[in-house]
């Protein structure tokens, strides 16, 4: 069996495989390795970015949520605020509404005890006239100088006080 | 029966000034060659990102030899993949390509039909190349030429010319020899394997009637050699794993 062993025919059958190597390396096993490496990388690829995107949601999701919680906080804030601010107004309003009220009535009495003392003053001038010229008309002498005047007025006081 | 067991050469080609003669074995690889290429060009044809029908299985293919290669060889698999890839799926096709051995050789039919055609063409039956052991050797020197280049490109010649006296300096004539008996026995039971149940499947031919034989070819033909290109391209790997580790 040995004797059948050729140089050529070994040189023959080592270009056939290598050519045959080279070939299948080439067109068969780079190509379809690469192929499927690339789709491996580009369903990782997309299977992370996915994932990613998922992440990135719930986090919007929290930090909204977050928003919201303050946004509500805020909001109370403000309704507080403002009915602390429209009960301070009001019973700002209230009491000057109150005062102004209370200027008015006190301003009317005011008036009405100048106008009550003019009137007693009034009053009081002609019940002395009336007095005097009654009591001149009793004594029949003209009493109206001015001693008897002040005795009349002092004598109507006296009456008034009384 | 000598007709079967030593290759014949069906024609010389005179090149350069010497004469190369093509024994049926390096025919029958050209054919195994044109059939592989045809099959990778088919297989490999606008390849889409969804696989479908014959895409699953080139990918079947390629993804088994990949692990293969990774499982037994490791981080440096992607050197050593197509060689182990080619030589698995050659050896494959080339062992079990006897079972087209009961297709009529040119002289039978010639007989048959009596066509002078036939007659013109050199008497040629299909055989596994091999059966040759020119083809046997050249690979399994191959694959020792690439165990050899794995070590020296990975770990340089200091490193493997260290490697060579591990486990310890009194072994370096043994690793040395290694060389030579990988070689070998590569070769020689691949060739032994494949020659002997072509002789046997022969002989069974000749003496049990047709329909019986099918069921031994299976097991001779198609069996034994998908076993026997398993069993090349395990040690092939086994070796550079080695090598390169």
């Amino acid at each position: 069996m040995l004797e059948s062993l050729n140089q050529y025919k070994f040189l023959m059958v080592a270009l056939n495989l290598v050519v045959l190597y080279l070939f299948l390396k080439r067109f068969l096993f780079k190509r379809v390795t690469q192929f499927m490496e690339n789709r491996t990388n580009s369903i990782q690829e997309a299977i992370d970015n996915a994932e990613k995107n998922k992440s990135d949601a719930v986090e919007m999701k929290k930090k909204y949520e977050e928003q919201l919680k303050t946004a509500n906080a805020q909001a109370d804030s403000i309704l507080n605020e403002a009915h602390a601010k429209a009960a301070r107004e009001y019973d700002a309003i209230i009491a000057s509404a109150r005062k102004d009220a209370e200027a008015v009535v006190e301003k009317a009495r005011a008036e009405i005890e100048r106008e009550r003392e003019q009137m007693l003053k009034d009053i009081k001038g002609q019940v002395a006239g009336l007095a005097l010229a009654a009591a001149s008309k009793v004594i029949e002498a003209n009493m109206d100088n001015e001693r008897n005047r002040a005795l009349v007025d002092k004598f109507i006081d006296e009456a008034g006080a009384a | 029966m000598e007709n079967v067991m030593k290759a014949n050469n069906i024609f010389t080609i005179h090149i350069f000034g010497v004469n190369i003669p093509i024994s049926d074995s390096i025919i029958m690889m050209w054919i195994i060659m044109a059939f592989l290429i045809i099959i990778t060009l088919v297989f490999t044809r606008n390849l889409k990102t969804i696989p479908k029908g014959k895409q699953n299985v080139i990918e079947t293919f390629v993804d088994f030899i990949n692990n293969f290669a990774k499982n037994s060889i490791g981080h440096h698999w992607r050197s050593f993949a197509p060689y182990l890839g080619t030589i698995f799926i050659f050896l494959v096709v080339a062992n079990i390509v006897s079972i087209f051995s009961i297709l009529p050789t040119s002289g039978e039919l010639y007989k048959i039909t009596g066509l002078a055609f036939f007659k013109n063409i050199p008497e040629f039956t299909i055989a596994p190349p091999t059966k040759d052991l020119n083809v046997t050797a050249t690979m399994g020197l191959m694959t020792i030429l690439i165990v050899l280049g794995a070590a020296i490109r990975f770990k340089g010649v200091k490193g493997w010319l260290k490697g060579l006296l591990k486990p310890m300096p009194i072994m370096l004539p043994f690793n040395i020899m290694d060389y030579g008996t990988r070689t070998l026995s590569l070769s020689l039971r691949l060739f032994g394997n494949i020659l002997a149940s072509f002789i046997i499947m022969e002989l069974i031919y000749g003496v049990i009637a047709p329909v019986v034989p099918a069921a031994l070819s299976i097991f001779f033909d198609l069996f034994d050699g998908c076993l026997q290109a398993y069993i090349f391209v395990f040690l092939s790997s086994f070796y550079i794993s080695e090598a390169v580790e």
